[in-house]
């Protein structure tokens, strides 16, 4: 087997895979948001919140243990309002959908490689638009989803001293892939000028 | 400063080509390119041309690249 089959034959089964995740994903918001909002509307207890507490609420700790100032905990939520309700599956409905945008968007860019054209002004706008959701997008849903946590655990939540939501609106994470993301763009469409300066030497 | 796509060179391939009772396709043969390339060429719309194509255009056609090529405002 050659490298030009071998890339080829890992390029389809990138496709394949992305593919299969791609449909998976959307099952999984299918079935998992109509599901959630069941379970919250009808369950005793209806979702707990992530959220901090100073270390000291947990009580003593042993000799030599040391703990950070604050620790994290999962709150139970007892008490939920339609509102509340509405807003929290909203913003996942609205997550989830940015979601499969996205990888829809990376499905189609790795279908222009298998299909041997990864070059074009299509892939260049993919790419921008999959650099600019991780960018702006990823800490849009963090900085919402701290914000009606917030809501419903100050409203619903039992009454804990110093409860905070944390927000981790940079990630260096998605900030490094968010620019990996937007440099590959400005690759691709300087690839594209040069293809077509090739194209047009006789 | 023109851009990558602006550029005032004129190719007169047709003339070259009249006055050697030569055609395209036969030229195409003779030096090794396909009638398509040439073609891009004497319409204008390469944005390059290889120095190894202009010299073989030269030797066949008999001429020097100004022969072939013109600036023109």
């Amino acid at each position: 087997m050659n490298n030009t089959s071998g890339s080829r034959l890992s390029v389809t089964s990138l496709y394949l895979f992305v593919t299969v995740f791609f449909w998976l994903s959307v099952l999984g918001l299918a079935i998992g948001l109509p599901a959630g909002i069941i379970g919250t509307a009808t369950s005793d207890h209806p979702m707990s919140i992530h959220a901090t507490v100073p270390a000291k609420t947990l009580g003593d700790l042993p000799w030599r243990v040391d703990a950070p100032d604050r620790v994290a905990a999962s709150i139970p939520i007892d008490h939920l309002s339609t509102a509340q309700i509405v807003a929290f599956h909203s913003a996942i409905a609205l997550a989830g959908l940015a979601f499969l945008f996205a990888f829809w968007q990376l499905r189609q860019l790795v279908g222009s490689v298998r299909a041997g054209d990864p070059f074009s002004t299509d892939n260049v706008r993919r790419l921008r638009i999959l650099g600019g959701m991780l960018l702006i997008g990823f800490p849009v849903f963090q900085y919402v989803m701290a914000g009606l946590n917030e809501w419903i655990l100050t409203t619903g939540g039992p009454d804990l001293p110093s409860v905070r939501v944390d927000i981790d609106l940079f990630s260096i994470t998605a900030l490094f892939g968010a620019l990996c993301l937007l440099v590959l763009a400005e690759v691709f469409a300087r690839g594209i000028t040069l293809r077509e300066d090739v194209e047009a030497t006789v | 400063m023109p851009s990558d796509t602006e550029h005032a060179i004129t190719v007169h391939l047709d003339d070259l080509l009249a006055e050697r009772r030569m055609t395209l396709t036969e030229l195409a043969d003779r030096i090794g390119i396909t009638v398509v390339n040439l073609s891009v060429l004497k319409n204008g719309r390469a944005r390059a041309i290889r120095f190894s194509t202009l010299s073989a255009l030269c030797q066949v056609l008999e001429c020097q690249p100004g022969d072939l090529l013109r600036f023109e405002q």
